[in-house]
């Protein structure tokens, strides 16, 4: 803490205004621009910190379940899917190759509102699910046709993190990313792409016609915190 | 708000008692600072210093059998009735205890757990051929088809937590997650699986792919290694709650199924037996409460 710098009043001394003035200056200047020295440790606490003063968390669902979009089918990819009248009894409503043909899809949306400008982290957690069996594609005769449910987050509809993707039939990802970005209510996407059908993929049951699921996202949540110092 | 606004004193300017005793005043007021009384970067690591803004608590425990060699490891069987019983991934000496008193989490904080693990499915001779659960009808190219399974199947490994008392003996499913315990055959819906892990079962391929080419219609289950798993779960109450302690539970075989528009996890017993486990090694779980802002 700054101490008086200025000269004390003595008895019978002489009054001048600057004299004074300087007096008070040296004591408004010691109040009005605190720095690090003339702050206690420990001073500040969440009693005395503004509400998001140092940080921010957002998250995807409410108090009794952290996954993304309310209601039966929380946490699901539901924007590309098969209808329940060609799903089999034995697999899930999801991705087809008659409803999907490739490329990015938004399966949640989330705007981080008051978003003041610093260090932004997402996290992405869920399950994957794929049916990897034709991955040889017509006997060998083309080239292999991997299967990936690949995964990225977009932030101001730039790719913060990407990923390869999870291969096997039952998958659980996390994916996270992080960054600088600048003040406002920034939108992140998080989005997916299946690999689009091989040369000579099964897309049907030939005993029931059902549609066979391709893949599927579930027990999807999302985490994002601003650092702001 | 401490910024002084009184005027400067002039030369002629009266200096009486009240005069002075007026402008100190100004300068004593009480009120609390305000952000126009910090210069710029005037709060530091120093002001801020174990005052909990941010992260109030943390905890790590390993999770499994304290080693990574897969010459010892934690075997789960599969269960052979319903529901499947919940085996704890350690034991019961891998867990996280909150101790006496817990983490009090309240409406304005978020916890957030993470776990990982080592794991390997074992599976072998095709049991899930019958009743058939996944067992696809495909093209053979030459009017029939053949039998491929599309290995939705999976081992379950979720999040429980304690929040009656230290004692650590009620232990149920985190809000969003379901225990697998009702239902014929037990079961859940996705939209129940917010805090859990998937290992794959068991995995074929066609080893040459021949959806309408009519070639061998050759079959490979393959045969499962060890994988890293891991899994996270975050949470926000909407009132206080007080967690005494975690804990990672295994269970399986669960496969895919879709009934009254629902997609779900069926409990698959016919897949169930000591010749079909889970294998677990050695991870970690652990817990951060921290505020969200």
């Amino acid at each position: 803490m700054k101490y008086w710098t200025e000269h004390q009043a003595r008895a019978n001394q002489t009054a001048e205004a600057d004299q004074l003035n300087a007096e008070m200056r040296a004591s408004q200047s010691a109040i009005t621009t605190l720095d690090r020295t003339q702050t206690p440790s420990r001073e500040y606490d969440p009693t005395n910190v503004g509400q998001y003063a140092l940080h921010q968390v957002w998250t995807s669902g409410n108090s009794s379940n952290p996954m993304w979009v309310p209601g039966d089918e929380q946490g699901e990819q539901t924007n590309v899917r098969s209808d329940t009248a060609n799903t089999r009894g034995d697999q899930w409503m999801a991705i087809t190759y008659q409803g999907y043909n490739g490329g990015w899809e938004t399966a949640y949306t989330e705007t981080l509102t008051g978003f003041r400008g610093g260090h932004l982290h997402v996290e992405w957690s869920g399950q994957a699910s794929i049916f990897p069996a034709f991955q040889q594609t017509q006997n060998n005769f083309n080239p292999a046709n991997p299967k990936h449910m690949r995964l990225r987050i977009q932030v101001a509809g730039v790719t913060m993190v990407e990923r390869q993707g999870t291969a096997k039939s039952m998958a659980s990802f996390r994916i996270f990313g992080g960054g600088l970005y600048p003040q406002g209510d920034l939108e992140v996407q998080f989005q997916w792409r299946f690999t689009p059908a091989g040369q000579d993929d099964a897309i049907v049951d030939n005993g029931t016609s059902d549609y066979l699921m391709q893949a599927h996202l579930w027990g999807n949540k999302t985490l994002a915190i601003a650092r702001y110092k | 708000m401490s910024r002084i606004i009184q005027d400067r004193i002039n030369a002629g300017d009266s200096i009486d008692a009240t005069d002075l005793n007026n402008r100190y005043t100004a300068y004593s007021q009480p009120g609390a600072l305000d952000v126009a009384n910090h210069g710029a970067a005037s709060i530091d690591l120093p002001q801020v210093r174990g005052n909990q803004l941010i992260t109030i608590d943390s905890q790590r425990v390993v999770l499994g059998t304290g080693s990574y060699d897969h010459s010892s490891v934690e075997s789960i069987p599969s269960a052979t009735a319903s529901p499947a019983t919940l085996a704890e991934v350690g034991g019961g000496s891998t867990r996280l205890n909150f101790g006496l008193t817990g983490w009090t989490i309240t409406p304005g904080d978020i916890l957030r757990v993470y776990w990982d693990t080592s794991a390997r499915p074992y599976v072998t001779g095709r049991p899930y051929a019958a009743p058939n659960l996944g067992a696809l009808t495909i093209d053979n190219g030459s009017g029939g088809g053949f039998d491929l399974n599309d290995c939705l199947a999976c081992w379950v490994l979720h999040l429980q937590w304690d929040i009656t008392d230290p004692t650590l003996s009620n232990f149920t499913a985190v809000p969003g997650q379901s225990d697998f315990q009702v239902g014929t055959p037990a079961q859940s819906t996705l939209s129940s699986c917010a805090a859990m892990t998937v290992v794959p079962a068991y995995l074929e391929y066609s080893a040459q792919g021949n959806a309408n080419e009519g070639a061998t219609n050759a079959r490979t289950l393959l045969d499962m290694r060890w994988n890293g798993v891991s899994g996270a779960y975050w949470h926000t109450p909407s009132g206080n709650v007080t967690v005494y302690g975690m804990r990672i539970v295994a269970h399986g075989i669960y496969h895919a199924a879709h009934t009254a528009g629902l997609n779900r996890l069926y409990l698959y017993t016919a897949v169930g037996g000591v010749t079909q486990y889970l294998e677990l090694t050695q991870g970690q779980l652990s817990a951060v409460h921290m505020r969200r802002g």
